[in-house]
């Protein structure tokens, strides 16, 4: 057993601990019937949607069959609802969030839209959403992503509140990076940790048994407590004077420095397997600058998984960054990716997506059939999600022969329906593990008018979100449920999916 | 560190549908505006008077911050320290689309930021206390080697005083001076005089007063003045980057930096300090998204890390050569022939040897004139797979000529357009049904021009004169609404020539610094100040005392707004 370094900074350190903390959170009202709320949320995220046709259930309800990118599910389509047809409803109440990739990735989870899109106090309200005037490119929406706020729902006395991992496409000394899709308030972005090394250490860094390192460890959490302390009370004493929104901002710093105090609880966890290179919080991008998002995933999905079924946190995320030109380590698409940079008029899988003619042989990607790179590269991506799928179903969790993907649910999501047209209509989800109560194998086809990704649906993302609060029975502090979330007064947005049996 | 990728794709997509008309008020020089840009405004009178905005408080970025460590610690301490930090991984970034990196709005703090700023500080402080021998002595000069606990207790009060005044821009609050003692005193129960001195320098690495830049000012309603500590780290941090130095401090102790002629003195003589001319390279390098360069891919055999290195080094060059507090204009930025090259470009110049390795030569080119035409600006502006022409355009409307780009379409099939003309050789030709198709023209004939008179430039910035064999067309025509200019240029450096000496050029750039000196966007209520900002940058060009001094006797430079109760 190992401890995660940042815990045993205060922690009673090299011991093995129970988590005591698990049984905290849940106590609500499906516990009491027999079905258990899923004690974590992760967040699996990627950008330029899919191909609908070859990414939807064959058909409605049960009894479909996984199509090729979707296919990967396959194994675990016992604990899997699969949501198509749904639109990113919001971003068409402002022409600026019906456009390009900020506006829709930041609204997906978020259920709103950019902040500059609203005018008078800011307040998340439909009433104050602006129509038509351009938005600010300074994005950030306008208030955090459904994860971020389950998270804080079920945390309980979990060491950390996520574990947040993001997978770079391109290579770039870059360690954290923004998520485009989660945000832990608004306009505040979650931090991503991109290099395998500095994550690992966040997280699975071990402790010396050593007496005297233990001392000073000792000494250093002191240290440590007393400068977070005075840390915090500083900031309460920075914002006397100040205007309402910079108040806003320094409490939003101190709550992260308070999550830090936090952090430094003791948990105990076991390490994933794999090479991480050198840990350490400085340690350089090397070598995993050069990795593929395969090789990526292959420490990073390890990584987040026993941190989750260790329950470290009640949140994950793992976020695929680059939509442009990723190196996706799959033969098919990294030999056409190359083909494509290299012809007189380059381009990329970007371009491959938007079904762009190859510049190498002058044949649509999106035609019928599209490009098998094209797939593969979507394929990919569920590729990925199975992998998670299957780290989590092999770790077990309690006595009763339960694992962790049984305490988990896993979302799925883009930022498009159809990534050629970059339509924030006919949006797909990915729901899987424990669904307490909501359907699995289970294709739920929200329609729509006709094939046309751009016309409208009856059902929209926000309603994902509700079903999201449902099956967490989140509820407020006079233990009401908690039915909407995102936009708030947006009458479409209300309600759950119906997959409730 | 932005990812370019989302600015790309969203430039690619500007221009189906509609056109460019400006937002309600966004009429003639000085008049108002709405949304999120600013239009016209290259002088004029108007009636209504300006209303600040309000404040928003900001946090050190990188260069700050490493900057701010080096000025706290005598000698090479600091730079040892900086070595130590991961807070330029949490510092704040550039905008998606635009903006600076000290911007207010870019200053948030998600939890792995503040899991990174805070090991650092950890991480610093543990730096320290390995060499705590010999380094307490530098930071406490009572202390003489082989220094006792009692010494360094004695000391500790006093260094607490200096140095916080110094990190904090201002003196310590009494409340503020007594718990970073007591920090001190409760850890020495238990721990040595190092340790526990070590854990005050670990609360000052991640002090809030340390990292923001609060602004509280003198009143507490309507517009008030900043204090004389709040003006002098406004103006240190505008020039220099880093915090006041001990003059500054000095001034700003006594109150007299308030007085206007003081205020303008201790400009000139921090126009001369050597932070300054890297402050105006950040200037250019993030208003014109040359930063841009050091997101691209490693694996790109074209653009190794050095020669982005490189291409960032020689804007720069070209900035300090071009615009310096000592020579040049703005318009001189944007028009000069003679670049600043070093060796590492030596192919995308089209020619060996014109600089050296790591050092710039002042090359005389004819084929280049400006920024516009250098080759770390049209790489940074030319992702692959996308539309150059399109990229580059709307960036130079928007975010050069301050010219707003209108309320943009979605849901639209990008590509069908585009599908009979693909063969062609030339990207004007391969364009033009977005400037002849109804639906697409709106936009695209007020951007298109704009990006085809860069095509002379490959996406690797090479000067061309033809495309897939046919002869490259750069000349154009383009109107401006908001200023009612026409432009008709007959090729490519007739288009920067005018680009560069445009009054609308100059009003951006004014727009723009505006914005790097108080971390936000000039808002429609502050037009009013913009002609008196832009007079003394049209009568010289556009000198780099033209664009501080102005403003620095703007009431927007010495004052805020306070938030209505």
């Amino acid at each position: 057993m190992k401890l995660a370094r940042r815990r045993f900074l205060t922690g009673a350190a090299g011991a093995a601990l129970a988590l005591p903390w698990l049984e905290a959170f849940t106590n609500n009202k499906a516990h009491a019937q027999g079905m258990t709320p899923p004690r974590r949320i992760i967040v699996v995220a990627y950008p330029m949607g899919f191909i609908r046709t070859h990414w939807q259930p064959t058909v409605d309800g049960v009894g479909f069959t996984l199509p090729f990118i979707t296919a990967p599910l396959e194994p675990f389509r016992n604990q899997l609802l699969m949501v198509s047809n749904v639109d990113n409803a919001v971003c068409n109440l402002n022409s600026q969030h019906a456009f390009g990739h900020p506006a829709k990735k930041e609204s997906v989870l978020t259920g709103t839209l950019m902040r500059a899109a609203f005018s008078g106090d800011q307040s998340n309200t439909l009433a104050n959403v602006i129509a038509d005037a351009a938005g600010s490119e300074m994005g950030g929406p306008n208030g955090p992503s459904i994860e971020h706020f389950i998270g804080a729902a079920i945390r309980g006395a979990r060491p950390f509140a996520s574990v947040d991992l993001g997978v770079s496409g391109e290579n770039y000394d870059i360690n954290v990076m923004r998520s485009d899709f989660c945000f832990e308030a608004a306009t505040t972005p979650v931090g991503l940790q991109c290099n395998p090394a500095r994550a690992f250490d966040q997280f699975f860094a071990g402790v010396t048994t050593d007496a005297a390192q233990l001392a000073l460890q000792r000494r250093a959490r002191q240290r440590k407590k007393s400068v977070l302390d005075l840390v915090r009370s500083s900031y309460q004493d920075l914002k006397v004077g100040l205007n309402g929104q910079d108040q806003r901002r320094l409490d939003e710093h101190a709550q992260r420095v308070r999550q830090i105090e936090i952090d430094v609880q003791n948990a105990a966890c076991a390490r994933p397997a794999g090479n991480y290179g050198t840990p350490g919080p400085n340690a350089p991008y090397t070598p995993f600058r050069m990795m593929s998002m395969r090789e990526r995933c292959q420490l990073m999905i390890p990584l987040l998984a026993n941190a989750m079924g260790c329950d470290l946190a009640p949140v994950g995320r793992l976020e695929f960054l680059d939509q442009q030109s990723p190196f996706f380590g799959v033969p098919s698409v990294d030999t056409a990716r190359a083909a494509w940079s290299s012809a007189p008029t380059p381009s990329d899988w970007h371009g491959m997506v938007h079904g762009d003619p190859s510049p190498v042989d002058g044949i649509p990607t999106r035609g019928t059939p599209p490009a098998q790179y094209l797939l593969d590269g979507y394929r990919f991506f569920y590729d990925q999600l199975a992998a998670l799928l299957g780290a989590l179903r092999a770790i077990p969790e309690g006595n009763d022969g339960r694992t962790a993907l049984d305490n988990t649910l896993v979302v799925m999501c883009s930022d498009y329906g159809n990534g050629n047209g970059h339509s924030s209509n006919k949006l797909g989800f990915t729901i899987a593990g424990n669904l307490n109560g909501a359907r699995s194998n289970f294709h739920f086809n929200g329609k729509g008018t006709n094939e046309d990704f751009y016309t409208r649906t009856a059902y929209n993302s926000s309603q994902v979100l509700n079903t999201l609060l449902r099956i967490f029975d989140v509820r407020d502090g006079g233990g009401a449920p908690v039915t909407s979330f995102g936009l708030q007064n947006f009458t479409a947005g209300q309600g759950t999916l119906p997959v409730f049996s | 560190m932005m990812r370019p990728t989302l600015l790309f794709t969203a430039l690619l997509l500007v221009g189906c549908e509609g056109s460019i008309v400006g937002p309600p008020g966004l009429g003639p020089p000085g008049a108002g505006n709405g949304g999120g840009g600013i239009g016209g405004g290259t002088g004029g009178g108007t009636t209504q008077p300006a209303e600040l905005g309000l404040v928003g408080i900001r946090r050190l970025n990188r260069v700050q911050y490493e900057n701010a460590l080096r000025a706290l610690f005598p000698g090479t301490i600091g730079t040892t320290l900086v070595a130590q930090t991961s807070y330029p991984s949490a510092s704040p970034k550039t905008g998606l689309a635009s903006g600076f990196s000290s911007d207010s709005d870019n200053g948030t703090v998600s939890t792995q930021d503040e899991i990174l700023l805070e090991d650092g500080s950890e991480f610093m402080a543990a730096a320290f206390m390995t060499n705590a021998s010999s380094l307490l002595p530098q930071l406490c000069p009572s202390l003489a080697p082989g220094f006792t606990d009692a010494q360094v207790d004695a000391c500790v009060g006093g260094f607490i005083d200096d140095f916080g005044r110094r990190a904090f821009r201002r003196p310590l609050t009494a409340t503020e001076r007594t718990n970073i003692n007591a920090l001190y005193t409760t850890l020495r129960v238990e721990q040595s005089a190092a340790e526990s001195f070590s854990a005050v320098l670990q609360y000052f690495f991640q002090a809030p007063a340390f990292i923001y830049r609060p602004e509280k000012g003198t009143g507490t309603t309507g517009v008030v003045a900043l204090t004389s500590h709040e003006l002098a780290t406004r103006l240190a941090f505008l020039l220099t980057d880093a915090p006041p130095d001990a003059t500054l401090l000095a001034l700003a102790d006594d109150g007299t930096l308030s007085d206007p002629a003081v205020l303008h003195a201790q400009a000139e003589r921090l126009l001369g300090a050597t932070l300054t001319q890297a402050t105006l390279g950040r200037f250019v390098r993030e208003w014109l998204r040359v930063d841009l360069l050091e997101s691209i891919d490693d694996m790109d055999p074209n653009l190794p890390a050095a020669r982005r290195d490189a291409l960032l080094a020689e804007v720069e060059a070209l900035t300090r050569n071009s615009w310096s507090p000592t020579r040049g204009s703005m318009v001189e930025l944007f028009t000069t022939q003679q670049m600043a090259l070093e060796a590492q470009t030596d192919d995308l110049y089209g020619a060996p040897n014109q600089g050296g390795a790591g050092s710039f030569n002042l090359v005389t080119r004819t084929d280049r004139r400006g920024i516009l035409s250098s080759a770390g600006f049209l790489i940074a502006h030319a992702p692959a797979g996308h539309q150059t022409p399109i990229i580059r355009g709307a960036f130079v409307r928007k975010e050069v000529l301050c010219q707003p780009l209108a309320t943009l379409p979605g849901n639209i099939d990008i590509n069908a357009p585009l599908n009979d003309t693909r063969g062609l050789p030339t990207a004007r030709e391969r364009l033009s049904p977005t400037t002849t198709r109804g639906e697409c023209s709106g936009c695209h004939r007020d951007i298109n021009p704009l990006g085809f008179a860069l095509e002379r430039y490959d996406a690797l910035g090479r000067f061309r004169t033809t495309e897939n064999g046919a002869t490259i067309d750069t000349s154009g025509s383009i109107n401006f609404p908001i200023t009612g200019e026409q432009w008709d240029f007959t090729d490519g450096d007739a288009f920067l020539a005018t680009a560069g000496a445009s009054a609308m050029t100059s009003s951006c750039a004014t727009q723009r610094y505006f914005r790097f000196a108080l971390g936000r966007q000039l808002l429609p209520s502050e037009l009013p100040y913009l002609p008196a900002l832009n007079a003394r940058v049209n009568e010289t060009g556009g000198s780099v005392q033209s664009f501080v001094f102005p403003l620095l006797e703007s009431e927007a430079f010495t004052s805020f707004r306070r938030e209505e109760p």
